[in-house]
């Protein structure tokens, strides 16, 4: 055992406490007042779409032809549309489709991409020439445009809308991760691990992509809000989710016609793609900042 | 509160602080950086701030020449006499007009102190017209003249930094503060980055260059080695503090406070063979949260009960030695040093 | 006293786009058991390079190396994966060395577990046995890098690198980044763990004072090449090559009545890209002749001193006369 003055406490030893990084992170986001409230916004728009289909006064598919284009009144909160369903009804039951689009579009591009990114970035060599230029062709074509081939060749429906979403993102992420990997397996603690006999496996994903995965995070969040936009460019062209599907972007697109005489077609869904939007964005740079540790001095 | 030298204060004296107090603010907490530091400078004479990383030597630089990022800096107190006159005290125009051309400072890393896509030559010319006022092409010319006193040829005025060495780097940074002949340099660790034998060429230079233009010079570094060959006078710096001062003689053959005492005895020595080093107890204080009484309490071997009590007066030795310690006697005696 | 770890003519090279880069160029030497030897060098020698070489962080390009006896120079994993539990490194950066988002327990527990040596119940045991051995108080166990000094990251660098009790370690300027006060408590460290466990160590360092506190022998190294190779404290007594002469008159002294003569060298370091065949010295000593451009040899000249430099007895005749010992300078 080893002895010394080294294990004297001295009064500054003290104040070495122990804080895991995730409360760390944690406390660092809730004293940024905008990204707290976007994380509300969030979480409440989140168990609006798991639950609120429960709860909705109506069917999203009821229609009730005679009360067509009606104001907001105590049977119908934010009136009804063209076919006389109820708004916010239809808003609720979209939340998930809308939600479940970005969410789920960010989460498969996330994933391919930092796996391809994670690939790239530590072995270097024709690995990542591959890779990179296969990102270029990705990043060659403009999203919506690759969204609408994809879609088109893959046909509607729920998951074919995810990949076709996702897939032009792929680029981004394994361009971010690669970056990312380029200083940290440089750095001593990756030859520290190698030298106990760490597989590169275990290397790549269990040091350096903990380490390399915040940036990504930010963006990925707020990448959310540009997979709703687009699932709603989908929707108007014909691909994506159809209709009767109460996906906000679709009910936006379809309300194009009635704009100038019942805005509230367009209002209410917009209004909620703005807000969602609009905190996913909030919450991504405060995470931001939370995540950057020298920003903290 | 250190009144060394105060009889001769008249026009030697280039630079006196006295009582500055820098804090700095994070998170709700109030770092002491600089406690009550006072010291006096004569023309012509190197200082050396000796101290470990935190000790708050580059805060005491970089608040001489207002540097400090505020917020979080704040200097709470104090009086920076420069030729007499107030340096905290002054704005704008008054304020530019010593920074750079006066006062100038040379910073520890050359990777970082040079602008990547400017030419050298450019770099130093830009000091030339921004302070003596010189047309385009006369700085040039001086930049030249400036390159060939620290040893670089003039044809390599046109490169850029990249195409350098670090030690060239360095020396082309020591250029560019002693452009304007400043009547103070402040030099925070200029060599550490260096190899040894680059470290030696530049100091040799930094040494030469000082006789011949009769700079003064404040040299911040943790190398006791480097002070002993270019300081005349020594300031160890703990916790914020002038611990000890006094000229090198007096610091290096009668050290008395015990960390100065303790510093020396955790160097290992070229020149004495021992079988174990003799580190100091403990870690550094936490700055935001300093030990009551003596700072260097809780490590010091000698610490008695009322070392925890009260400000620390510093006690003059002699000459212009002075240590920040009631119990000196007592270490000295027990240290086998003499006072 | 055997050879624990022995070198003949290593050399590593790499392939950068300006050309061949010599990193390590025909290094031979030997370390005895429970010894340290010290490689002192400037920015560019290969110091680092040559320690990482050894224990297969990178693949030599040509040479030997040995192991116990036994030739280690290309080994399947198999054998690496033994080997590396004999042969370790500890690092120079306490900052860049631990995984930020690992604790003491984990970036500890990890290579005992990788080994496969310990059922999964003992592994907390083994934790709290290392972080006595290096001195960490129990209590920081959970805490992560950013909250510890570099005093105690450098320990948990110790810590991870003597927990499967190597008997060979690699100390890449493990001291160069603490402050004086800690650099010292490190150091004792490492002493008292070499007593007790009988490590051998390769220490790399530019931090004359410090390799002389440690070492039993030092190695001098220039561009790739071993210089001079003796017992400590001989070489400061007696450096012999041009170049070891030049480092030790440039280290600043903190004896101030002693008086120093600065040896300058000329010009600038030369690039290791595509060198001159001959003693990489050549272009900045003062001493430099036509023979220099040949290739040198270490030769032994006082018992278990070697120099590698054809102008070495010319150089220090009036050493020759000094030491009444047989040597070759006399010999001629």
């Amino acid at each position: 055992m080893y002895k010394n003055g080294m294990l004297r406490n001295s009064p500054s030893n003290e104040l070495i406490k122990k804080e895991s990084q995730f409360r760390a992170i944690m406390k660092r986001l809730s004293k940024n007042w905008f990204a707290a409230v976007g994380l509300v916004i969030i979480i409440i728009f989140i168990i609006l779409a798991i639950l609120g289909p429960t709860f909705a006064p109506y069917d999203y598919m009821e229609m009730d032809i005679s009360n067509k284009f009606a104001p907001s009144s105590s049977s119908h909160l934010l009136g009804t549309d063209d076919l006389g369903r109820d708004i916010f009804s239809r808003l609720l039951y979209g939340a998930r489709y809308s939600l479940g689009l970005g969410f789920a579009g960010q989460i498969f591009q996330l994933t391919i991409g930092t796996f391809l990114g994670c690939i790239a970035g530590y072995y270097g060599g024709k690995s990542e020439e591959l890779i990179m230029r296969f990102c270029d062709i990705i990043q060659a074509i403009p999203n919506i445009l690759l969204a609408v081939i994809v879609s088109a060749a893959l046909g509607t429906g729920f998951m074919n809308t995810v990949i076709a979403l996702g897939v032009g993102h792929i680029a981004g992420s394994c361009r971010i991760i690669r970056a990312q990997f380029l200083p940290l397996r440089e750095q001593e603690f990756v030859e520290a691990e190698k030298s106990i006999n760490c597989s590169n496996f275990r290397v790549i994903f269990r040091h350096i992509l903990p380490n390399a995965i915040s940036p990504l995070i930010v963006i990925t969040t707020m990448g959310v809000g540009g997979c709703i936009m687009s699932a709603a460019g989908l929707s108007y062209l014909g691909l994506g989710v159809q209709p009767p599907t109460p996906e906000w972007g679709a009910m936006l697109t379809a309300s194009r016609e009635y704009m100038r005489h019942y805005p509230n077609l367009i209002l209410y869904p917009g209004l909620c793609i703005a807000i969602v939007v609009l905190a996913l964005n909030l919450l991504g740079d405060g995470l931001r900042d939370a995540l950057d540790p020298k920003l903290k001095n | 509160m250190m009144k060394e030298n105060i009889e001769e204060q008249d026009a030697e004296t280039l630079l006196s602080v006295k009582d500055l107090v820098v804090e700095y603010t994070s998170d709700n907490r109030i770092i002491h950086a600089v406690n009550n530091v006072c010291f006096d400078m004569k023309r012509g004479e190197t200082l050396g701030l000796v101290g470990e990383t935190g000790a708050g030597k580059t805060t005491i630089a970089k608040s001489i020449l207002r540097i400090l990022p505020d917020p979080p800096a704040k200097i709470r107190r104090g009086e920076i006499l420069f030729n007499g006159k107030d340096i905290l005290k002054m704005e704008g125009s008054e304020l530019r007009s010593i920074r750079g051309h006066k006062i100038s400072m040379v910073f520890q890393d050359p990777m970082t102190s040079l602008n990547p896509v400017i030419r050298v030559g450019s770099q130093i010319a830009d000091v030339f017209m921004l302070h003596r006022k010189l047309n385009k092409r006369d700085a040039e010319r001086e930049a030249v003249k400036m390159l060939e006193l620290v040893g670089i040829p003039a044809d390599r005025a046109r490169e850029f930094p990249h195409q350098f060495s670090g030690g060239m780097k360095q020396r082309v940074v020591i250029a560019m503060a002693l452009a304007c002949d400043p009547e103070l340099l402040l030099a925070d660790e200029p060599t550490t980055a260096l190899d040894v034998t680059i470290q030696a060429q530049v100091l040799n230079m930094i040494s030469s260059l000082k006789e011949e233009k009769n700079t003064s010079m404040i040299l911040i570094t943790h190398d006791l080695g480097i002070v002993a060959e270019v300081c005349d006078k020594i300031a160890v710096v703990y916790a914020g503090e002038i611990i000890e001062f006094g000229s090198k003689e007096e610091i290096f053959l009668t050290p008395s406070h015990p960390y100065t005492i303790g510093l020396f005895g955790a160097l290992p020595d070229l020149d004495s063979d021992v079988e174990r080093l003799d580190p100091i107890d403990g870690f550094p204080p936490d700055p935001s949260d300093l030990p009551d009484g003596c700072r260097f309490s809780p490590r010091c071997p000698h610490t008695q009960e009322d070392c925890k009590e009260g400000g620390m007066e510093s006690v003059q030795l002699h000459g212009t030695h002075t240590c920040r310690c009631r119990h000196i006697n007592r270490v000295a005696a027990k240290e086998g040093s003499y006072v | 006293m055997s050879n624990l770890v022995e070198v003949k003519n290593l050399k590593k090279h790499f392939n950068t786009p300006k050309g061949l880069l010599h990193a390590v160029d025909g290094v031979s030497m030997s370390i005895e058991q429970a010894t340290t030897m010290g490689v002192v060098g400037e920015s560019g020698c290969g110091k680092s390079t040559f320690g990482r070489v050894i224990i297969h962080l990178h693949e030599s390009t040509d040479g030997q190396i040995f192991f116990e006896g036994k030739d280690v120079t290309h080994v399947t994993a198999k054998e690496l994966f033994a080997l590396r539990q004999n042969m370790q490194i500890i690092f120079q950066d306490p900052y860049s060395s631990l995984d930020p988002r690992m604790t003491v327990e984990d970036t500890l527990k990890e290579p005992l577990a990788l080994s496969k040596r310990f059922p999964k119940k003992e592994l907390d045991k083994e934790v709290k046995r290392v972080m006595d051995m290096v001195g960490i108080a129990p209590r920081l166990r959970t805490s992560y890098p950013h909250e510890l000094d570099g005093g105690r990251r450098q320990r948990v660098g110790i810590g991870r690198a003597l927990a499967l009790n190597p008997k060979f370690v690699v100390c890449d300027e493990p001291v160069s980044a603490l402050d004086v006060s800690i650099q010292a408590q490190v150091l004792n460290l490492l002493m008292d763990l070499q007593k007790e466990y009988g490590l051998t160590y390769l220490f790399v360092t530019h931090d004359l004072s410090v390799v002389r506190h440690i070492s039993h022998k030092i190695s001098v190294m220039y561009l790739g090449q071993l210089v001079e190779t003796s017992p400590s404290k001989e070489l400061f007594k007696k450096p012999l090559h041009p170049y070891t002469k030049a480092l030790l008159s440039a280290i600043p002294s903190t004896d101030i009545l002693k008086k120093k003569e600065l040896i300058t060298m000329k010009g600038e370091l030369t690039s290791p890209i595509n060198p001159k065949p001959g003693c990489r010295f050549v272009a900045r000593c003062s001493y430099a002749r036509d023979e220099c451009l040949k290739p040198q040899r270490l030769e032994e000249i006082f018992p278990s001193h070697f120099v590698s430099c054809c102008r070495v007895k010319e150089i220090n005749l009036n050493l020759a006369e000094a030491d009444g010992r047989k040597n070759a300078l006399v010999d001629g």
